[in-house]
């Protein structure tokens, strides 16, 4: 921490925002530089992710296998699901997380900060490794992004590297990556915060990323561990999981889904934070309902630790277990039902300013709804046995993880992008960005609800022609959502980044600690550390 | 916060219920189901219509990529054939990896694992024809994992298990038709794949990985 007191006698006049792009590409080890590179990575990685779901909707246009032959198209899914949750979602959060948590909190940087250097650079390696694969003779992995043994053990004979080693091994690089992120994020919330700046006067925000990564450091090891032995089964001889040799392919279902269900709450936990920093600067209201949404932030950590084996219902699993998961998975509504009634709470009966954050926000809020109705309705036991493994869930993942998670981050970009930045972004071209992602997201994901109520299996490429009839609105929504992307990039973050006006340094009379220092934040955040002595959100 | 606790658990209490019909009694007009593989289900609910014990079992085989089904005459066909409105033992057997038994039609669905057999009791109370589907994701030929099921009287029934006794019919494997040509594919990367299974069925045996040639 010795580099953090050092900063002090550089502290120039920040008022104009630096052009010095070539630090984003170098060992830095400022939480606010780190911060933009996660952001920056992952959002190139979920372009590529974007890409190869694009692929997969042109095959399933058609009823036949006819644009990527089987394998790859098994590939393609495998490394789509892959991207998005491990390279896209969850490294942009620790990535937001790494920009604003030090300045929410009143420090001047992360607790260890060559760790936290050390884990973003793990990352790109991981990723790129990951994505040569692709260039392997028999290529990539292609038994899904759960790699459920037996069939993720099939692979070409004699041939010791595979697409399934390099997953394992990239997926290994990035979750030792996540942990060392997790221990250093919770240190920051437990120990850097500024005099006065007790728990419960954290922003929500900060509450749920201590949330998302205590998780982390709880079931995060639990898949670590699964990868590895599932490495020693594919190429040591190992018998955990062969069920032909004594071994029990239900432990490693265990072991998978016991961090990636709670997986999903690492990815939406900073999103409803983000959630409760938007709204109200946008209703010029205080949160409602401060405590409760920052205690339901733990809450939901607390449950979702206890609900995996909703993933497993019809893996011969036994009655009692199927209630008892049922009954667990279904509270988890309830923590989410405060959120949700804290955040309706908060707009009510105010004036709305309706930007573009404001927008991303509120649509994405509309469409939470139909993707926690239909996760309460998978928690049901009856109905999941009929859906388990049908496009339904995919709709519902979906759902959530891109018309939920993704459009908060979006919301998130536009709503901090004038503090990371300096400059305003495009309002018109954020409302057209905005307008053209609601609109094709719900055409890509809806008509998955119903074609899997239908009975379509999920990951198949060719199908009976009676689906065909979704399949084509949501593949023709798939490639507008991929247009939808272009005047957010092209329009927003190069063309705002390099000519944008200059913005202020509360541009959207927020009441963080982070709205109090300049746009961009100097390099040590605060001239002064802020004594904090009011509760958030007044 | 007690609102949606209680709508919640009322959710949950429904769906209990629901799977408690799904267990002992059938879904209204659908079917019987029983999961616990060993034992017979503790029948808590007091009912007139207590379960029998199956009337018919059949043996179902499922590998890469395809069904078969073993009738208790020893006919094997592609086809599930199953008397309307009596108690039918469905015995599963997987013979490599993980497959799942989905019939939409009848809400269900059930994974089957290589080792223990799994059964499933089920009372079809319709008179029709359905499809099977194998519902969990295994490798190349995945999409082409399907199987008729004809629901029909224990009459027609009995005939057909006659008939194909006497002129068994061929069975047709659409993983291996497709396999031994060329993809139909704009684009082909001739990555590998498991070859598929041709053995007639069985208990034993191994799952053997063959690799196709790289072309």
């Amino acid at each position: 921490m010795d580099n953090i007191i050092g900063y002090r006698e550089s502290s120039t006049s920040q008022n104009e925002p630096e052009n010095n792009w070539r630090r984003y590409f170098s060992f830095s080890t400022d939480h606010k530089v780190i911060g933009v590179q996660y952001m920056v990575m992952s959002f190139i990685f979920f372009l590529v992710g974007g890409l190869l779901a694009m692929v997969i909707r042109a095959e399933l246009i058609t009823p036949q296998s006819n644009v990527v032959d089987r394998p790859l198209d098994n590939g393609l899914f495998t490394l789509h699901g892959t991207i998005m949750i491990f390279l896209w979602i969850i490294p942009f959060n620790a990535g937001i997380s790494n920009y604003l948590v030090p300045l929410m909190i009143g420090a001047r940087d992360i607790a260890f900060p060559l760790l936290n250097a050390i884990s973003f650079w793990m990352i790109p390696p991981g990723g790129i490794l990951l994505l040569s694969s692709f260039l392997l003779p028999n290529g990539t992995a292609q038994s899904g992004w759960w790699s459920y043994p037996p069939i993720s053990l099939q692979i070409p004979p004699g041939q010791p590297i595979n697409g399934e080693l390099i997953w394992i091994v990239s997926l290994v690089i990035i979750g030792i990556s996540s942990i060392m992120g997790a221990v250093n994020f919770v240190t920051t919330i437990f120990w850097m915060r500024a005099p006065g700046m007790t728990f419960f006067r954290m922003p929500v925000f900060v509450w749920s990323v201590l949330s998302a990564q205590l998780l982390q450091l709880v079931n995060l090891p639990s898949l670590t561990g699964a990868l590895i032995l599932l490495l020693f089964e594919l190429n040591f001889g190992t018998q955990f999981f062969k069920p032909l040799e004594n071994g029990d392919p239900i432990i490693y279902q265990h072991l998978f889904w016991f961090y990636s269900h709670p997986a999903v709450y690492i990815m939406a936990l900073p999103v409803f934070g983000i959630f409760a920093e938007v709204l109200p600067a946008f209703s010029r209201n205080p949160l409602f309902g401060y405590r409760s949404l920052a205690v339901a932030s733990l809450g939901i950590a607390v449950v979702s630790i206890v609900v995996w084996v909703h993933h497993m219902f019809t893996s011969a699993t036994p009655s009692w277990m199927r209630m008892l998961f049922m009954v667990t998975s279904m509270l988890v509504a309830v923590f989410t039902g405060v959120k949700a009634f804290g955040w309706t709470a908060t707009i009510w009966k105010s004036k709305l300013h309706l930007e573009t954050p404001m927008l991303f926000a509120m649509g994405r809020a509309a469409m939470f709804l139909l993707g926690g109705v239909t996760g309460v309705m998978l928690a049901a036991v009856p109905f999941d046995i009929h859906v388990h493994n049908t496009h339904f869930i995919v709709g519902h993942f979906h759902y959530i993880v891109f018309n939920t998670i993704t459009m908060a981050i979006f919301a998130a970009i536009y709503f901090w992008f004038p503090k990371i930045s300096g400059r305003m972004y495009a309002e018109g071209w954020g409302k057209l960005h905005f307008w053209l992602t609601f609109i094709s997201a719900n055409l890509t994901f809806f008509p998955m609800l119903p074609v899997g109520l239908q009975g379509m299996v999920r990951r198949i490429s060719s199908y009976h022609p009676r689906y065909q009839g979704w399949n084509v609105i949501a593949s023709l929504g798939g490639f507008l959502l991929g247009v939808s992307i272009l005047p957010f990039i092209g329009g927003n973050m190069l063309g705002s980044w390099l000519y944008g006006t200059r913005a202020v340094n509360n541009p959207w009379h927020a009441t963080g600690l982070e709205s109090t220092t300049t746009s961009p934040p100097p390099q040590h955040n605060f001239d002064e550390i802020p004594v904090v002595k009011r509760p958030p959100y007044n | 916060m007690a609102t949606p606790t209680l709508l919640l658990l009322w959710i949950a209490f429904q769906g209990f219920n629901i799977y408690q019909q799904l267990n002992i009694l059938g879904l209204r007009q659908i079917l019987h189901l029983h999961i616990p593989p060993k034992s017979e289900p503790a029948y808590a609910v007091a009912s007139d219509d207590k379960p029998k014990p199956a009337s018919e079992t059949i043996e179902v085989f499922v590998k890469q990529w395809d069904w078969s089904f073993r009738y208790p005459n020893n006919v094997t066909g592609d086809e599930l054939h199953l008397p309307v409105n009596l108690r039918t033992r469905l015995n599963m057997h997987a013979k490599d990896v993980l497959h799942s038994f989905y019939v939409p039609k009848f809400r269900l669905q059930q994974y089957i694992m290589p080792g223990p057999n799994i059964n499933l009791i089920v009372t079809p109370k319709h008179i029709g024809r359905h499809t099977l589907k194998d519902a969990l994701f295994k490798g190349t030929y995945f999409a082409l994992m399907g199987a008729n099921i004809q629901v029909e009287s224990l009459e027609e029934y009995n005939q057909w298990l006659t008939k194909t006794e006497k002129e068994p019919k061929m069975r047709k494997n659409q993983a291996l038709a497709e396999y031994s040509q060329s993809p139909k594919t704009w684009f082909k990367t001739g990555w590998y794949t498991v070859l598929p299974d041709q053995r007639a069925i069985g208990r034993s045996a191994l799952p053997t990985a063959v690799s196709k040639e790289n072309t």
